[in-house]
């Protein structure tokens, strides 16, 4: 992954002018990023391999919507992953419950270089995170890293669905204030 | 979902639900309706897009894992190849007979537009290969479509008949034996409308496929389930 987001930047708005070669060099700068989002939340190779297809074949389709300016680019791409893997996880889970999948999720692989590129950004969260009752920190890392949904965390924390509901609108709108402090 | 924030008005509200989207802890139903909801309001789409930049902070953790090999090659499979047979089969279009018989119901200028769309991508560098044709109808309903499948899995849609009554919107299932209907999202009045098949689902066989539209609230189907009637239908088939 090159941190130069100027870069990636540059090669979506290629990728969105039908440049092929431009998007080839995307998928080898961020696909390594991408597949790790789609195996941690689908956690199961094969569909990640499959998701992962699809999340390219809609970057390609999409490119053409990245706003630029403020936007992280990085960012975009990996919501598009995000997004797409949860999609499928939900399709795949609706009307049951496969919460023990998750049970024994592996630490994520981390390479030296992104272990190295400390962002503030991410201290920042993080920080923010801390600042939160340690079950509500964990359900928040677990929704957005794992797709946990709500009823899933519900069962996880045996609390009733609303009161998980209730309490990561709450948590929600505290990062939101601790971020904006 | 506003037992909590109903109080705080309805931008709070927005907020909350682009956050929830984004955290991705709410059911496959709502999900399909938020995404379609990005697609179409601008201001709540932004909402969205901070929610993402708020959270980007969590993305060092999934870490990196590179891909299998294959992968780019068969995404450009997906996205590029060009089988040189079929641009034959495409230039074929406007002399099949099949072609234009199947068609009867579709008015000439929209099948001329249409038809001329696709050769247009024949002459670009960017054809899949393999579209497959249906042309949606059915008794006793003066809606009709004309869909084209990309080998990619694209699918184009435009309505050749009648439009929707006024607060009903026309929505495009893709249906497969032993499986639920598979909402591809609403389908524009006018134009064509660009959607795209779940991957397993593109991978199986065309003619395994039927595309339906169902009469459906403003909007598309509430639950992500059809609930009016279908009011068009067609099996998907080489050209």
């Amino acid at each position: 992954m090159i941190d130069d987001t100027a870069d990636i930047a540059d090669l979506i708005a290629r990728t969105a002018l039908r440049d092929r070669a431009a998007f080839r060099h995307l998928y080898k700068e961020s696909s390594s990023k991408l597949f790790a989002v789609a195996l941690r939340i689908l956690n199961d190779r094969t569909e990640a391999e499959d998701a992962l297809q699809d999340i390219y074949v809609k970057i390609w389709n999409r490119a053409d919507r990245f706003a630029g300016g403020g936007t992280s680019p990085m960012g975009w791409l990996v919501a598009i992953a995000r997004n797409h893997a949860i999609d499928r996880l939900r399709a795949r889970r609706s009307g049951h419950s496969d919460i023990d999948k998750h049970a024994d999720i592996a630490d994520p692989r981390r390479s030296p270089e992104s272990e190295a590129i400390a962002s503030s950004e991410r201290s920042r969260l993080d920080g923010c995170i801390e600042q939160l009752d340690e079950a509500k920190a964990n359900s928040v890392r677990a929704a957005y890293l794992d797709g946990y949904s709500y009823q899933e965390l519900a069962d996880r924390h045996s609390v009733p669905l609303n009161t998980m509901r209730t309490w990561l609108r709450r948590s929600l709108i505290k990062l939101r204030e601790c971020l904006e402090a | 979902m506003t037992d909590v924030n109903e109080h705080d008005g309805g931008e709070r509200d927005d907020d909350i639900v682009a956050a929830e989207y984004v955290l991705g802890v709410l059911p496959d139903a709502e999900r399909t309706k938020i995404a379609r909801r990005i697609q179409e309001d601008r201001a709540f789409a932004m909402l969205v897009a901070a929610w993402e930049e708020r959270l980007s902070g969590m993305n060092e953790a999934f870490g990196e894992e590179r891909p299998p090999s294959d992968t780019l090659g068969k995404i450009e499979d997906r996205l590029f190849a060009v089988d040189p047979v079929h641009k034959k089969a495409n230039a074929g279009l406007w002399t099949s007979l099949v072609f234009w018989r199947g068609l009867a119901v579709a008015s000439f200028a929209m099948v001329a537009i249409l038809a001329g769309t696709l050769v247009m991508r024949d002459i670009g560098s960017d054809v899949p290969r393999e579209e497959l044709v249906a042309s949606l109808s059915a008794d006793e309903s003066d809606a009709t479509f004309l869909a084209v499948k990309a080998a990619d899995g694209e699918i184009r849609i435009t309505r050749t008949g009648a439009e929707p009554p006024s607060g009903r919107s026309h929505e495009l299932w893709v249906i497969v034996a032993d499986r639920d209907p598979v909402s591809l999202g609403l389908v524009t009045p006018e134009g064509t409308t660009n959607t795209i098949l779940p991957a397993d689902i593109a991978r199986m066989p065309g003619d395994a496929l039927t595309l339906a539209v169902t009469l459906e609230p403003a909007g598309g189907a509430p639950d992500g389930k059809p609930t009016g009637p279908i009011v068009a239908a067609g099996h998907l088939k080489k050209i």
